[in-house]
């Protein structure tokens, strides 16, 4: 059904015409569409078999009877397909009902103002029925052959093999421990070994340590902690708690690997949803990082300068404006600029570039109307390199040890070297949009005196940079600039990203959703089948004389343990993730991160007590006393 | 001062009014301290039930039953669950033993309960299974030993609180005659030497011959009561399926 809603969403066509750059938008949604077919198909075998499970005995039964083995396999077979046809045609009608709620949530999260009609399209019908109808089949043909595969014996007896208790091995207990910590300690200071020689296979080592120290963890340490448990006499005999743990340990061994996956699960829910969540509401501060203005331009002349000035003037009411700085510049032909130990390379190929310089004073007065600190003063033979803050930022992030780096600019007829002196990330132009990408004109300032020589050898502009209020929302007001100069805006990436990552947001969202409900109902599903099998040993001890509540904290005791162990270690694994993924991705506002982390926890608390309450309820007679 | 045990006017009836099923009809009768009382009976005659009642698992339709002193069927949930803990002990045809807790873990499971201190607990499972002869067993589950074995580890449990009363439905209803022998041989020494009351059901003669005094239901009314008093055990025995012959059962039920 989820799966249904996704492709419908997916082949709205009023959906692409609203996505403008609906290439890569489709593309995001075919990805997910896979993943999610492949999880669903995974999800729907696997309570599949655990119902058949259920079932052996009545088919044993049946069998018994003196019905015929074929009969039997017919009626499995047809009652699978059938209840999938069921489950397919309700899916689809809700799906549809729902698909049009998505997509108001995406367009909304796009932040695109449009008018939807009802939708049907059955592209969507088509493909959710075919892979729905190939999953059933499969299922239906397990059902089928369950009759076949197994002894008469084999069918009573299911639910009574014993299940054998796992020993406690203190060194893969230990080894777990130990590569979840390698996991850890790699991923925290991912950025200190990023440049190192193992820098490349670095993710893998950290996925490779997390997942296999997480399922050693549960297949072990869980036996180890609870054996240990069960040592300490004097917690062990305590009321219930004798009951509680040697549950758990005599079931930990069938429960370990779903363990497992569900923390790895829960992990990878909370990290892509917390990224794409804390990246969409931090977007606004990273695109300042390569677009720190609101409008840059370089002045084409002075009737158009001033026709951009009336049109600011315009909109004044709207978006006022907080900065408007016209900053002299010389754009340099062929200079050179290099890491000092790469300068002989440099100057035998010729590898020049153009580049604006600024004179001292100017920038300094810049600097002041952006209230920044001043810089000190410079010699002759200095300058100093203004770089956009994004990349200021990940030098810092990642601890690049920055290269020294010397500048040689062209006077008539010889080059003159300056010391660049220090990374300053105040520019004084926005990162260019054009054709193949984004482009940064290098800038440099030198002193006032050099400044004076270098007018003379170099094409004088002059920069205009301004900022306004609300230039989130400046459409208009950008579309008219434009028309009079190439202007380079806050506001054309800031929608693009918007609403690229409003897409990531909701394919995080959706999926994220899908997991936890799968991820919930696989641990809904097996305490069930659990409780199913214990009901006679809670039987027995309302015979012995525990009284309900008793039995109810037990309950909730031991399934807690449950579902509390993949939470820990997976918001264990996702803060060690974030941490990391954080500074990858840029993100400074992480509140949104714990929202959405919060969020989860709370939807999986629900699951729990849904759990309990069933197993309780699942457990006791109907009879009251 | 009053009996251990105190039937005074029980009535069980199953079903609705119009498909009403009286399993027990005015039953009274009572059990003295360090008894050891056997109810018999062919099937269906409401044996179990009478047990059932009196041992708290099943509520009476009418009538009373006064353990210790105390009326049992005026007790609520909470209060019944801490009586049946700390007074009560059962043996159950069916072992009802844990499957997921050790041997030694479910003769503990009581003490447990009972919040009795962890040194104390270990030695009170070791000595209460050597008696039964079941001491090398306590790390093995239950699905790994023998029903005679679980038989004991549940007697084991069962006494190992020093309960007041000891209630035992069919126990032996599923061993082969050596373990059911050794059962009964343990719950008399039990009886005789720790004066422990136990009130046990089975249909088995052999079993019943072990008891002191016998009471014969037939169609939920006590039929007769039989004393075992001086007589041997096997005179006993005799006595009982001369008896059970008198009730007109089948002869495939009695023994």
């Amino acid at each position: 059904m989820a799966f249904y809603t996704f492709q419908n969403i997916a082949t709205n066509s009023q959906m692409q015409k609203a996505a403008s750059s609906s290439s890569t938008i489709s593309s995001a949604f075919t990805y997910c569409s896979g993943l999610l077919i492949f999880f669903i198909a995974i999800f729907i075998i696997y309570s599949n078999s655990f119902f058949t499970r259920k079932r052996k005995k009545e088919v044993g039964l049946y069998s018994l009877l003196g019905i015929r083995k074929r009969k039997i396999a017919q009626m499995l077979f047809y009652e699978n397909l059938s209840m999938g046809l069921i489950a397919l045609v309700v899916g689809i009608a809700i799906g549809t009902a729902l698909s049009q709620g998505f997509i108001h949530i995406l367009l909304w999260l796009m932040q695109v103002d449009m008018n939807l009609s009802f939708e049907f399209s059955w592209q969507p019908v088509y493909i959710t029925t075919l892979v729905f109808l190939v999953v059933n089949l499969y299922t239906s043909f397990q059902a089928y052959i369950l009759i076949y595969r197994f002894k008469l014996i084999q069918l009573f007896s299911a639910e009574k093999t014993g299940e054998t208790i796992p020993k406690a091995r203190p060194i893969l207990a230990i080894l777990g421990v130990l590569m979840l910590g390698t996991g850890y300690y790699f991923a925290y200071y991912f950025m200190d070994y990023l440049t190192s020689p193992i820098g490349l296979l670095l993710p893998l080592i950290i996925l490779f340590c997390t997942i296999v120290g997480t399922y050693l963890l549960f297949r072990f340490f869980s036996v180890f902690f609870l054996k240990s448990i069960r040592r300490r006499k004097s917690v062990f005999y305590n009321g219930m708690n004798i009951m509680s743990v040697s549950q758990l340990i005599y079931r930990i061994k069938g429960n370990a690997n779903a363990l497992g996956t569900i923390a790895t699960l829960c992990a990878v829910t909370i990290v892509a949803v917390g990224i794409s969540v804390a990246s969409y509401f931090d977007q606004y501060t990273f695109l300042k990082k390569s677009f720190p203005y609101s409008y840059s331009y370089i002045e084409k002349s002075a009737e158009s300068q001033q026709s951009m000035e009336q049109i600011l003037k315009k909109h004044e009411d709207e978006h006022h404006v907080t900065l408007n700085e016209s900053i002299p510049f010389v754009s340099v032909e062929k200079a050179y600029l290099y890491d000092v130990d790469k300068k002989d390379v440099a100057l035998k190929n010729k590898t020049t570039q153009s580049l604006s310089v600024v004179s001292y004073s100017t920038y300094q007065s810049f600097l002041k109307k952006l209230g920044k600190t001043p810089v000190s003063n410079l010699k002759d033979n200095q300058s100093i390199q203004l770089v956009r803050p994004l990349s200021s930022m990940y030098t810092k992030l990642m601890k690049i040890k920055e290269p020294k780096q010397e500048l040689q600019l062209p006077f008539s007829n010889q080059y003159m070297t300056f010391d660049v002196l220090k990374n300053q990330p105040y520019p004084i132009q926005n990162t260019n949009i054009n054709g193949n990408g984004l482009g940064f004109s290098e800038t440099l300032v030198v002193s006032d005196n050099v400044y004076k020589q270098v007018v003379q050898n170099g094409k004088s502009s002059t920069a205009h940079v301004v900022n306004v209020d609300n230039d989130k929302k400046s459409k208009e007001l950008t579309t008219e600039l434009q028309r009079y100069n190439e202007v380079s805006d806050f506001y054309s990436p800031y929608t693009n990203n918007m609403q690229a990552m409003g897409v990531m947001v909701f394919i995080g969202g959706f999926v994220g959703i899908v997991f936890l409900l799968a991820t919930g109902s696989i641990i809904y599903f097996k305490q069930m089948a659990e409780s199913t099998m214990d009901k006679p040993s809670y039987a027995i001890l309302r015979k012995v004389g525990v009284t309900k509540d008793e039995i109810r904290r037990s309950i909730a005791k031991q399934i807690g343990f449950i579902f509390l162990l993949p939470l820990l270690i997976a918001l264990l694994h996702s803060y060690f993730a974030l941490n990391t993924g954080k500074v990858i991705f840029g993100i400074t506002n992480v509140t949104p991160i714990f929202w959405s982390a919060g969020i989860y926890i709370i939807i999986y608390a629900f699951f729990y007590v849904l759990t309990v309450r069933s197993y309780v309820k699942n457990v006791f007679p109907t009879q009251t006393k | 001062m009053r009996p251990l045990v105190d039937i005074v006017n029980v009535n069980k009836t199953f079903g609705s009014k119009s498909n009403e099923f009286v399993a027990l009809k005015n039953i009274s009768s009572s059990v003295e301290k360090g008894e050891f009382v056997g109810i018999m009976g062919p099937s269906g005659a409401g044996k179990t039930t009478l047990l059932n009642v009196v041992s708290t698992i099943d509520e009476a339709s009418s009538g009373s039953v006064f353990i210790d002193g105390k009326d049992v069927t005026k007790m609520k949930e909470k209060e019944l669950a801490t009586f049946r803990r700390e007074k009560l002990g059962f043996i159950f045809q069916d072992y009802n033993l844990l499957d997921s807790l050790t041997i030694g873990e479910n003769i503990a499971l009581p003490l447990s309960l009972a919040k009795v201190k962890a040194k104390e607990v270990d030695k009170r499972v070791q000595a209460i299974a050597e008696k039964f002869g079941i001491d090398g067993l306590l790390d093995k589950y239950p699905y790994q030993v023998s029903g005679g074995q679980k038989q004991r580890c549940a007697a084991s449990r069962a006494i190992v609180t020093n309960p007041h009363l000891i209630f035992g439905d069919e126990p032996t209803g599923a061993l082969d005659s050596k373990s059911a022998t050794d059962l009964l041989n343990s719950l008399k020494s039990l009886n005789e030497e720790e004066q422990a009351t136990i009130l046990m059901v089975t249909h088995d003669a052999f079993a019943a011959s072990y008891c002191q005094r016998l009471l014969i239901i037939k169609d939920g009314e006590i039929f007769k009561e039989l004393t075992r008093g001086t007589q041997t055990r096997k005179a006993f025995f005799h006595t009982i399926l001369d008896v059970m012959g008198e009730i007109g059962g089948h002869d495939d039920e009695l023994v």
